[in-house]
């Protein structure tokens, strides 16, 4: 059953159609197959919230804000904030 | 604004004409009649004002502007033909309207519009005051752009063009008669104050140890969801 409309965003789900080569979880969970690395599309989700949540935290607590794990999750989950994380890692690489 | 009040004394005692006086002063003036033709103006100089009153507000210099009416008022004295059986007026309100407008659009700011751009921009301010006034709410830019068959780029960027500069130089506040700040003095400057930029560097700083804690894995699926490293091959 598709998921309930406005609901999308709060579970990790943004577009990514106007970022240039991005993929959506289906298309990173295929790629990843293809290299030997078998990962489901929700799995893969998981993993890059996970990832956004490792980052988000610090953040949090530098900036004084609350470090609950729903506030910091909304961060991690938050298109703008994960786009700032992918264009430092971006710049570090 | 003395030469204002005596435009007004003059144009206040004239009085109107009648359809029938109008139409024998066409025919003097048709004739070559140079006094008929400046009775013709004189008697109207208060349509002329009228509609300078209606584009008052627009930044630009009143008794210029009544100037610029006033040629428009003589062009329609020239063009007038009696013949069609219409009053006067009706003949040239629309020539003072359009001298009035296409003087406002190239003086009306340090920008020069195109006449045909400062007509549309004038459509659109309508529009929306019409729509306000409809609805009692003022239509979004795609409502505007869509009514006028354009984009609600192209609508910004024309009404970013018609905005009013400002001179750093002006006083900041009305009241301050000593002319001491400016507005230089009060737009805050966007740079960043030292404790913002030792926060920003402590910040980026953690942020670059977390992120060397990331794992292969959670790179990989960063990179890719984003398009990083499809970027990077090519």
């Amino acid at each position: 059953m598709a998921m309930p409309k406005g609901k999308k965003f709060d579970n990790g789900y943004c577009s990514i159609s106007n970022i240039p080569n991005a993929k959506n979880y289906r298309q990173i969970s295929a790629e990843c197959k293809k290299h030997g690395m078998k990962i489901g599309p929700s799995n893969v989700r998981n993993v890059l919230l996970s990832a956004m949540h490792k980052i988000a935290k610090p953040i949090c607590e530098e900036r004084g804000m609350s470090t609950r794990e729903e506030d910091v999750m909304r961060i991690a989950k938050n298109p703008h904030f994960q786009l700032s994380v992918a264009s430092l890692i971006k710049e570090i690489d | 604004m003395k030469a204002m009040n005596s435009i007004f004394d003059v144009a206040g005692k004239t009085p109107l004409l009648s359809a029938e006086e109008e139409v024998a002063l066409s025919k003097r003036i048709e004739a070559g009649d140079s006094a008929a033709r400046d009775k013709m103006i004189q008697a109207n100089l208060r349509l002329a004002l009228s509609v300078v009153k209606k584009y008052s507000k627009r930044g630009v210099d009143l008794e210029d502007l009544f100037q610029e009416s006033v040629i428009g008022l003589a062009h329609a004295v020239d063009r007038f033909d009696w013949k069609k059986g219409f009053k006067f007026s009706t003949y040239a309100y629309w020539w003072i309207q359009q001298s009035v407008r296409q003087y406002l659009a190239s003086n009306s700011g340090p920008i020069n519009l195109p006449s045909n751009t400062f007509s549309k921009l004038y459509k659109i301010s309508e529009f929306e005051k019409e729509y306000q006034k409809e609805f009692g709410k003022k239509p979004t830019d795609a409502e505007v752009a869509e009514m006028f068959g354009t984009t609600a780029a192209t609508l910004q960027s024309l009404k970013q063009s018609s905005a009013r500069t400002l001179s750093l130089d002006a006083p900041a506040y009305r009241s301050d008669d000593s002319g001491r700040s400016t507005l230089a003095d009060v737009i805050p400057s966007g740079e960043s104050s030292v404790e913002e930029k030792i926060d920003n560097q402590r910040l980026q700083s953690r942020i670059n140890e977390v992120l060397s804690t990331l794992t292969e894995r959670e790179k990989t699926i960063i990179k890719m969801r984003f398009g990083i490293e499809d970027q990077e091959d090519k």
